[in-house]
């Protein structure tokens, strides 16, 4: 059996046939949610998954176990997806729901992060171009590697929210200034 | 000695007796002794049966609940209701001397329209004791009858016990007038064989009728049932038959009706209504007598030895005349001619009626062996067809099935009493309680507990056979089960699906049993794959089905219902719903 086999990430439950029925019973569907939410996030952090097609998805380890031949189904992974957007751990890139962007740390966390990041390297009032913060030679260790752009806009305005950092364009690229 | 205890079903209906048909229920029936009321006797069910008229106490059925048996009334009269006061049924008690009450149980022969009569007890007056032993031919049906023993002039006479049909007076005053039949026998010592039989007579208690010497203890004769010398009874009834029937047998009276004491009449109180059809089947009942048929002999050879008796006396009984035995010829001749005829018409139509009442016989027979063939299929584990068993043993059942212990048909209830459907569908709510909870069937038992309202339905109209009912009916009686407080109860799914249960069964109950038989199932096997080591083994509803004796919709449903308290989870596959042990509530 491949089970023991599996990455630490994945729960317990993965080899529990009814994991992949959604469970009428509301106090079961709720633990097995929590659960669902939680291989979801440790799943694309792990695989640096940073948008979610759920088509291909459900092909995906994610999805089927394969060991035990069990899929979740299409509506359940939506459903899924949708409570995790909920938390802002997930965003729809468009409105027919076909793909997402899977936050496994919070835009918020992730600001946060990259602000840390931005004061400890003594960065601070330099511009950073977008590229430079996703691809860079100097970021690969961070979390945030290979981020899609869309997905740091969004992480970066919570900074913007926070009235310490500034983003604009720079030719076909964007720029963030952090003071 | 009015009242008796009274055995209530599992569904608070009376139990019957043998024989005993349920003919009429009326509620809202209260009850007076003499002209005061009963207390907690105030609010009840009474129902009729071809015996007794039961009283059933709506609020304590157990308690309070009482029966009084036709064969002890002596009248009963309706009071139409004035004003405020309700319309009362008055029943007149006999009189409940110890002696009268054995010549009126054993002889049973009085009308209950007869007034009341101021009999001196039986065995000081010897016209009485002579009137024992007659019995009246019908000469419609040649039923042997037992002879009134109150007979008079004033006396309206008694229908015949099997056709219905009074008989013409002149039959009754005929057999007045022939000499009795016991002295008879004994007083024809025409032969050495017959001065013989006077001597066993004396020493032994020898049948009047078919000359069985009898044991001294008994009042009737082991072969042919008639009733012995008056003598005899007598003695017996002075040595010790009088004292075991004596006074108060304790236990079986009620403690709020002062049953000690002699109760000379007893009223029923129709508060809703329904005294008239009531009175109605209660005259019915009175009529038919059918408590009598219990005493009556059974076996064919009564019929036979009667009719036989009835011939050799039969000079005196029909004509009352002399017969000249001379050879006669014109009109008398042709009158004799049309006489011998008639005698064998009797003796034809006496045969005819020898092989009914051997039919009848049989059939309780018949009815017996069917019932140890049931219990033999149920008890026989070769029978691996479970099917052809099922067959086998309903077919049996059916045959043995008596529907009137259980059977309520809307004629039973009132029409006029408003609440009249209400009524009917209490009754049936009962009589399906009573159904489902007899041991002979054990239908609950064997539909693992519960059974959907539709395969009741079937099952109940089947044993019915006649009369059936419909399936709204039948839901109506089922909702009623719950107000009724009956051993069973409907229960309604998450679906929609009704089904029928034992009120005991909870759903703790089965969640409890379901996971008990699914640990079991994951201990009795190993498994290979690590999975079913670890969540244990799954099932179908077909396997819970086959386990529990549910149908596959009941356990569908209760699957579901387990599910829902949190025990169970589902996963939908391929080939169905698999339940598995929830392993989300037991964190």
């Amino acid at each position: 059996m491949a089970d023991s086999a599996l990455p630490g990430y994945y729960p317990e439950f993965y080899s529990f046939p009814p994991f992949f029925t959604r469970q009428p019973n509301a106090a079961s569907w709720s633990s097995q949610l929590v659960q669902w939410r939680a291989f979801i996030l440790a799943y694309c952090r792990a695989h640096k998954l940073w948008r979610l097609n759920l088509l291909d998805a459900l092909d995906s380890p994610l999805f089927h176990n394969k060991a035990i031949n069990r899929k979740l189904p299409l509506p359940v992974v939506r459903e899924i997806i949708t409570d995790l957007t909920a938390t802002s751990n997930a965003e729809w890139t468009s409105p027919d729901k076909s793909a997402a962007y899977i936050f496994w740390r919070t835009p918020d966390d992730f600001a946060t992060l990259l602000y840390t990041y931005i004061d400890d390297t003594g960065q601070k009032g330099t511009v950073l171009t977008l590229h430079e913060l996703t691809d860079g030679d100097n970021t690969t260790d961070q979390e945030w590697y290979g981020m899609e752009q869309a997905m740091l806009v969004r992480c970066l305005n919570v900074l913007v929210k926070r009235g310490v950092a500034q983003v604009f364009s720079v030719g076909d690229d964007k720029g963030v200034k952090v003071w | 000695m009015a009242f008796r205890k009274l055995d209530l079903t599992p569904a608070l209906r009376p139990l019957l007796l043998p024989n005993e048909t349920l003919l009429f229920v009326q509620d809202a029936v209260g009850l007076y002794e003499g002209r005061y009321k009963v207390p907690n006797y105030q609010n009840g069910s009474a129902y009729l049966t071809t015996h007794r008229i039961c009283f059933i106490n709506n609020e304590e059925p157990r308690k309070y609940s009482a029966a009084l048996e036709l064969k002890d009334v002596e009248r009963f009269e309706l009071y139409n209701g004035f004003l405020k006061s309700s319309a009362k049924i008055t029943l007149f008690l006999r009189p409940s001397d110890p002696s009268l009450l054995n010549s009126a149980s054993r002889s049973a022969s009085r009308s209950p329209t007869y007034t009341p009569i101021q009999t001196p007890p039986r065995s000081s007056t010897p016209s009485q004791s002579f009137n024992i032993n007659r019995q009246w031919i019908c000469p419609i049906c040649t039923f042997p009858n037992p002879f009134p023993s109150n007979f008079g002039p004033a006396i309206p006479i008694p229908p015949c016990l099997t056709c219905g049909v009074k008989p013409n007076r002149t039959v009754l005053d005929a057999v007045v007038n022939s000499p009795a039949p016991t002295p008879k026998l004994t007083a024809e010592p025409s032969s050495d064989s017959a001065q013989l039989q006077a001597v066993i007579d004396k020493s032994k208690n020898a049948c009047p009728r078919c000359t069985f010497i009898n044991d001294h203890a008994l009042r009737n004769c082991e072969i042919c049932g008639e009733v012995l010398s008056s003598d005899n009874i007598d003695e017996s009834l002075a040595s010790g038959g009088a004292v075991a029937r004596n006074e108060s047998p304790g236990p079986a009276y009620l403690g709020s009706i002062p049953l000690g004491e002699q109760i000379d009449s007893v009223k029923l109180s129709f508060r809703g209504g329904g005294e008239k059809s009531y009175m109605e089947k209660l005259k019915g009942a009175m009529v038919q007598r059918k408590w009598l048929l219990e005493q009556a002999p059974a076996t064919p050879a009564v019929t036979s030895g009667a009719a036989n008796l009835t011939l050799d006396s039969d000079p005196a009984s029909i004509g009352g005349t002399p017969e000249v035995t001379e050879r006669v010829v014109g009109i008398r001749g042709l009158e004799r001619q049309s006489r011998n005829l008639r005698i064998n018409n009797e003796r034809t139509i006496a045969g005819a009626f020898e092989d009914l009442e051997a039919l009848m016989s049989r059939a309780k027979e018949i009815i017996a062996l069917a019932e140890s063939f049931a219990t033999q299929l149920s008890d026989n584990p070769s029978l691996a067809n479970s099917d052809a068993k099922e067959a086998l043993s309903n077919s049996a059942n059916l045959l043995a099935l008596r529907p009137t212990d259980f059977t309520v048909t809307k004629d039973q209830i009132s029409s006029s009493s408003s609440t009249s459907t209400s009524l009917y569908h209490a009754e049936l709510a009962r009589s399906v309680a009573d159904f489902l909870a007899d041991d002979r069937r054990s239908i609950l038992k064997k539909e693992g507990g519960a059974i959907t309202l539709v395969d009741l339905w079937a099952i109940y109209n089947r044993a019915r056979g006649i009369e059936l009912i419909s399936p709204s009916d039948l839901e109506n009686a089922a909702k009623l089960f719950d107000k009724l407080q009956l051993p069973v109860r409907l229960r309604q799914f998450k679906s929609g699906l009704l089904v029928v249960q034992e009120r005991n069964r909870t759903d703790e109950k089965i969640a409890k049993s379901v996971l008990a038989w699914l640990d079991s199932l994951a201990e009795a096997e190993a498994w290979d794959l690590e999975t079913d080591q670890r969540w244990g083994k799954s099932i179908l509803a077909r396997d819970a089905a086959e386990k529990f004796g549910w149908s596959i919709a009941v356990a569908t449903e209760e699957l579901e219902m387990v599910e829902e308290s949190g025990v169970l989870c589902r996963e939908v596959g391929i080939e169905g719903v698999r339940w598995w042990k929830n392993p989300w509530m037991s964190d």
